[in-house]
């Protein structure tokens, strides 16, 4: 029905008619009469004064017109009520944004909150640990220093079958490491030289064993020093014997290694003095280029 | 403006304000922080060595640690290796100035201390005299710092890559590390690379605790004073 409707008006407004010749000037005379009478009719205000009473039938479908305007207005009112679905939604996303925020506000204060207690550097902890060492000694001073503190320490964990070498006054003095909690005597400050000084029967299982694991020397409350791969295998080749207990070729040959490093090292920062062990471009180029 | 707008600009000023927040709660976190040189100050380095050729001499100082000691006008940078343990003391006020700067040879049985003037010292570190610094925006963390790139340039071969925090600084880094002069703040980390290996210190630990005066003393007995002598050969 619809299609046919639409048929009729696409074949209507395609439709055209040439009027006949002087229709206007005769519809001219039927509606004004003679031309110059229509102007003359105006000009007198005629029409002003004209009335004429609608037919009934208007009146009709004026209210019918009105009351479908009507219920299209309704139609619009649930249209609109669907639009809300919009507005709930956009409310929704300021939900969500003013969340967000709320969350990034609350992120600062949550990490303060749950996060581990505030340590003052890894030396504090390490002051904790010795202060407990010393809680069954008598309190001198509230406040030890950093060295104060790793002296006692030292004292306080040094075994006392460990016949420990006068205590110089160099302040950190080696006397004795610890090795994977072992402690090791120290002869001269010098870490090779004790290791190299040590007889095959009292070497230390660390220095035996070949798993790869790295060695930490502690030397005291702030000094750690790493052994690397290369150097645990040169070290644990010194103490290896043959039959007779006596060192093998090898270790007599490592030994002889060991001991030519030193002296180029002797040779390299103490006779001459040009180059500082401290200094990074001193060492990298002196160790590799002696 | 329509609710959009000031939703936006809401959100923008949470960011911001969070952001702030965040760094000050990082900041918060770090060890300490100190612009003013006042504090006490303990860092210790460790020394990584990487070369293709296992020289087993190298080898002998790779692992070691070096320990800057900073406290009143007094320093002490101090080296511990399988193969040597020294140390370079610095005195601001001391009464004999031909003896501001020591070098202590502290291990193996010939021991040793050597005294220098600060213009001996300087002498010593010449070569970095002629250095520039060219200062980097890359960064890195190192202990919670976030620590600037810096290159010290001595020769188009010999360079050091440094990284530093300029939330610690002090007059005496100048001293304890010349090569340092240039960086406006505590060098956390520095790689120096030669043809035939590469040398890292890593800062592994920092602190602000009070230093015992004695870390200061110079030892005296077993360590002969050697005069300082330089010659121009290696």
């Amino acid at each position: 029905m619809s299609n046919n409707n639409y048929d009729i008006f696409k074949r209507l407004k395609n439709y055209s008619v040439t009027p006949p010749p002087k229709i206007w000037e005769a519809l001219q005379d039927e509606f004004f009469g003679k031309p110059g009478d229509a102007y003359l009719k105006i000009k007198s205000r005629e029409l002003q004064n004209f009335e004429q009473k609608p037919p009934e039938i208007l009146f009709e479908q004026i209210k019918v017109n009105y009351q479908r305007e009507n219920i299209q207005a309704q139609q619009r009112v649930t249209g609109n009520e669907r639009t809300s679905g919009r507005i709930i939604f956009l409310f929704r996303k300021y939900a969500v944004a003013a969340a967000i925020f709320i969350f990034i506000l609350a992120v600062p204060f949550l990490l303060k909150k749950y996060s581990p207690q505030k340590q003052k550097g890894p030396d504090t902890v390490k002051v904790k640990s010795a202060d407990k060492l010393l809680e069954n000694q008598p309190k001198l001073n509230e406040k030890k220093t950093q060295a104060e503190l790793t002296a006692n320490k030292s004292h306080q964990t040094a075994p006392g079958k460990l016949s420990f070498h006068k205590q110089t006054d160099n302040w950190l003095a080696v006397s004795y490491v610890q090795i994977n909690g072992d402690n090791l005597i120290v002869y001269e400050n010098d870490l090779l030289y004790t290791f190299a000084k040590l007889k095959p029967k009292t070497v230390p299982s660390f220095f035996r064993s070949s798993d790869g694991k790295e060695i930490q020397i502690s030397i005291n409350e702030f000094t750690n020093i790493s052994v690397s791969s290369y150097m645990q295998t040169i070290i644990s080749e010194l103490y290896k014997t043959g039959r007779k207990g006596k060192p093998t070729w090898k270790a007599r040959r490592v030994k002889g290694r060991i001991e030519k490093w030193r002296k180029n090292d002797v040779k390299l920062f103490d006779k001459k003095m040009n180059a500082n062990p401290l200094d990074i471009i001193d060492m990298g180029d002196s160790l590799f280029n002696y | 403006m329509s609710k959009k707008i000031w939703s936006y600009i809401i959100l923008i000023f949470g960011l911001l304000l969070s952001c702030e927040l965040l760094s000050a709660q990082i900041q918060e976190n770090l060890p300490f922080i100190d612009t003013s040189g006042e504090s006490d100050l303990t860092v210790s380095y460790s020394l990584n060595i990487k070369s293709l050729q296992k020289e087993g001499y190298a080898e002998t100082y790779n692992g070691g640690l070096k320990t800057l000691f900073i406290s009143k006008g007094r320093v002490r940078n101090r080296l511990v290796s399988l193969m040597r343990m020294q140390s370079v003391f610095y005195f601001r006020e001391t009464g004999n100035r031909e003896r501001t700067i020591a070098i202590v040879k502290e291990s193996g049985k010939d021991k040793y201390k050597t005294y220098l003037s600060l213009k001996e010292w300087q002498q010593y570190n010449r070569k970095y005299d002629s250095s520039t610094c060219i200062l980097s925006n890359d960064s890195i963390l190192i202990l919670g710092y976030q620590c600037k790139k810096a290159t010290i340039i001595l020769s188009e071969e010999q360079k050091i890559v440094v990284f530093y925090t300029e939330l610690i600084r002090n007059s005496m880094f100048e001293i304890a590390e010349p090569a340092f002069a240039g960086i406006p703040g505590l060098v956390l980390q520095y790689t120096y690379e030669n043809e035939r290996a590469v040398l890292t210190y890593t800062a592994v630990s920092i602190s602000d605790l009070a230093i015992a005066p004695a870390v200061f003393q110079i030892p005296a007995m077993g360590y002969p004073v050697r005069k300082f002598v330089q010659t121009n050969s290696r």
